[in-house]
């Protein structure tokens, strides 16, 4: 019998890198299947994150074994037109990261700010 | 879209069989968008593409050879919620339809059209055989 658990642990509240974090926030709203993500994914970055096929499904085969994200069977769920969706456990993930983006960030605005009055 | 179905064979048979269908999906659609922009935005889709795929490759069989949990209990879309409640001879029968429908794409994509021709019909036996199963115990597709 294989075991999940260990790895899973291991990859808890690792800072995320930015292709799986825009994943993350991509399926927040909806459940998106491949080419609606990267689109997205794109619009959500400004143009400046492309991602190619080859990382986007090696991020999801990722998230998919740390159960970050499922399978999302809708109605007209064709088997080359698989959704994904994210699980609890990927938005806990999603939550902690972007509360330590904005430490990071009130953080990094403090010391700015300093810099600036001396 | 030849190049890309080849690339894809580079992957672990496991990554294969779940998302290569996908892929070649997200790259069809990649690859008509482009086209309409023009040739220069296709080859550079299609070149940023080829590269991705062999580096994805890579990554994956780093990924199965150092990670033992590698594509742990994942399994072709929709096949998992289905098969724990279906008999023994139907998920059997419905594995084999799978696996002839995936030689004869192979065969196909090789130009071995005399052998895919086989498959053909050998697929047609085995969706018969399915379908008579499916329908001895009441299973609707």
């Amino acid at each position: 019998m294989r075991q999940v658990a260990p790895q899973q642990d291991a990859n808890e509240n690792k800072p995320l890198s930015e292709p799986v974090l825009l994943i993350l926030m991509s399926l927040a709203d909806e459940p998106r299947h491949g080419y609606a993500l990267m689109k997205d994914i794109e619009e959500l970055s400004k143009g400046r994150v492309r991602l190619s096929t080859g990382t986007l499904y090696g991020a999801l085969r990722r998230l998919l074994n740390d159960k970050w994200i499922e399978r999302f069977e809708g109605e007209d769920t064709a088997r080359d037109k698989q959704s994904y969706k994210l699980t609890s456990a990927g938005y806990k993930q999603l939550e902690w990261e972007l509360e330590r983006m904005k430490q990071l960030t009130r953080a990094a605005s403090r010391l700015m700010k300093s810099e600036v009055l001396k | 879209m030849q190049i890309f179905h080849l690339l894809l064979r580079f992957y672990p048979p496991e990554h294969q069989t779940i998302f290569a269908p996908e892929m070649l999906a997200v790259l069809r659609e990649t690859a008509c968008e482009k086209r309409q922009r023009g040739g220069s935005a296709y080859i550079r889709f299609a070149l940023k593409e080829s590269f991705g795929l062999l580096r994805g490759a890579a990554a994956e069989w780093v990924a199965k050879l150092t990670n033992g949990n590698y594509m742990a209990n994942q399994c072709p879309p929709g096949q998992a919620e289905q098969e724990s409640s279906l008999p023994a001879e139907v998920v059997k029968a419905r594995k084999h339809v799978q696996s002839i429908v995936a030689h004869m794409e192979n065969a196909i994509a090789n130009h071995q059209f005399e052998k895919a021709r086989f498959f053909s019909y050998a697929e047609q036996e085995a969706r018969e055989r399915l379908r008579s199963l499916q329908q001895k115990y009441k299973i609707v597709e």
